[in-house]
């Protein structure tokens, strides 16, 4: 009668007091007016993070003692790993894209059976972090070791090689792992029965989808290459796009002016003609997608507010390293400012 | 002294009123204690709070406890093996007296627990506004009221002549 209350009671709670912890704009204004890093860094004290001199080591413990915090709290172990899926692909694509890189220049690939040498893969590249060990990922990368490998990596790596071997270009492997990951993520979505979760996946592979459209035609791409990038679980669908391919890229504007993303292309499309560029609807599209996650705040028994707090966490975390190094290379307030996108609190 | 079958009626009337209220109050402060425990460990200062809200489902057990004992005075349980003797027609009253409290004590005290826990998420944002959660739990207390009126009423009114 209340199996479900009481499954997520404890961690719904818990979360909720986690919440109050996240940091507001008041505090990320503050950091703003910060003249240094060192300056930036003290209004972190008190705080979930724990501040030292190197704040790239800070935001990315950070990150690992959420996930290890979440997943010691969750009901379910499969909550939590299916993000932590993410970052294993990413590294993954890192990976891999290194070995080749490596054997394209004559050489072996990254080191095998231990962690990658940080002069043949930049360390900062790969996420210290996931459901796999970063040693599993090298070995099957680089040895064909693929035994400690979970299935749904397994199969994406081994997709992933074959469409390299096809076109021998590295920007496949990134499309395939994408959508390697994307289509995990909303199986174990719906696996799950998370319709939350599977909705705000389709909203953020459509604006994804309509960004690399954008993308591709200033780019001035072909049709493949568009389909090649495509990210699966969206609602708008493939033909959609390839209906409007030859046509400027306003046209896509009309093509989805019935969708919930109009008056976000719309705008981004004005952006992009005043200045060439896309960070304007990148920066709509995040802020959109905040808050649809931000629904899941009024959620009184359910996963939704663990996914929005982990979700919020993350941006969390991509806006101070916005912050933290803006202020390292001495970018002005406003500029800095421009770029941070919202708080889920 | 032979027990009829309406003393054993009576005696499962009493049962009900005792057992099923108590089950959704063990059930809807099992639930706030979990959501409790929660906050807690994050913010033991809670600790208070919370527990207002954690009582709040208790009281639909209290309330069939106190049904149960004014039905074991009429029945004269506390005579130590001399119960009156009830015929099936009395015993049957007695259930149905039991039923208001036993019922609507059972599930409202589980909706009651789900409203405290989710009102905990209150006290772990809002502290000052933990009165407002307190409020909509208190809410779901007046059908638990409003059965126990009924039971008690109904319990008053059983004609007892008892077996000759």
């Amino acid at each position: 009668m209340v199996e479900f209350e009481s499954k997520y009671a404890y961690s719904v709670a818990r979360t909720r007091v986690l919440e109050t912890r996240l940091l507001d704009w008041g505090r990320l204004e503050r950091m703003l007016d910060a003249a240094d890093v060192e300056e930036a860094l003290k209004v972190l004290q008190e705080s979930d993070y724990s501040v030292g001199f190197d704040y790239e080591a800070m935001l990315s413990n950070e990150l690992k003692r959420v996930y290890a915090l979440l997943s010691e709290m969750a009901p379910d172990p499969r909550l939590v790993r299916m993000f932590l899926v993410r970052y294993d692909f990413h590294n993954l694509k890192v990976l891999l894209k290194a070995r080749l890189l490596w054997e394209g220049a004559g050489r072996g690939g990254v080191d095998a059976g231990q962690a990658p040498r940080s002069d043949r893969v930049p360390k900062r590249a790969l996420f210290d972090i996931g459901s796999v060990k970063l040693e599993t990922l090298a070995r099957a990368v680089n040895e064909g070791e693929v035994r400690d490998l979970p299935e749904p990596h397994r199969a994406a790596l081994q997709r992933a090689l074959a469409a390299y071997e096809e076109t021998r270009d590295p920007v496949t492997i990134d499309n395939v792992l994408d959508r390697e990951a994307y289509s995990f993520m909303c199986a174990e979505a719906a696996g799950q029965g998370i319709d939350f979760l599977v909705d705000y996946l389709a909203r953020q592979a459509d604006l994804i989808n309509i960004a690399t459209f954008i993308r591709s035609k200033q780019m001035g791409k072909d049709r493949s290459s568009f389909t090649e990038a495509f990210l699966p679980c969206g609602r708008l669908e493939l033909s959609k796009f390839l209906d409007v391919y030859d046509r400027p890229p306003e046209a896509i504007a009309d093509e989805f002016a019935g969708s919930d993303y109009a008056p976000i292309i719309e705008d981004g499309l004005k952006h992009l003609a005043a200045d060439g560029s896309l960070s304007y609807f990148e920066k709509a599209r995040d802020i959109y997608l905040l808050n649809y996650l931000k629904k899941a705040k009024y959620v009184a028994f359910g996963p939704e507010p663990l996914i929005g707090y982990l979700l919020a966490k993350e941006n969390e975390i991509r806006m101070l390293r916005i912050i933290l190094v803006g202020k390292a290379n001495g970018l002005t307030r406003e500029t800095i400012k421009e770029r941070l996108r919202d708080v889920y609190v | 002294m032979e027990l009829t079958v309406g003393t054993i009626l009576g005696f499962l009337g009493i049962a009900l009123a005792v057992a099923l209220p108590g089950v959704g109050s063990a059930i809807g402060v099992g639930l706030v204690g979990t959501a409790g425990s929660g906050v807690v460990t994050e913010d033991p200062d809670k600790f208070g709070q919370i527990l207002l809200l954690q009582v709040i489902p208790g009281t639909q057990g209290i309330y069939g406890l106190l049904s149960g004992l004014l039905l074991m005075g009429k029945l004269n349980v506390f005579s130590f093996g001399k119960p009156v003797l009830l015929t099936i027609p009395e015993g049957a009253l007695v259930v149905m007296a039991a039923l208001p409290i036993a019922i609507v004590g059972w599930f409202s005290a589980i909706h009651q627990g789900k409203v405290a826990a989710a009102g905990v998420g209150v006290a772990a944002k809002r502290p000052e506004e933990l009165g407002k959660a307190v409020t909509f739990a208190a809410m779901v207390e007046t059908y638990a009221v409003l059965a126990f009126l009924a039971t008690l009423l109904l319990i008053f009114g059983i004609p007892i002549k008892g077996v000759a």
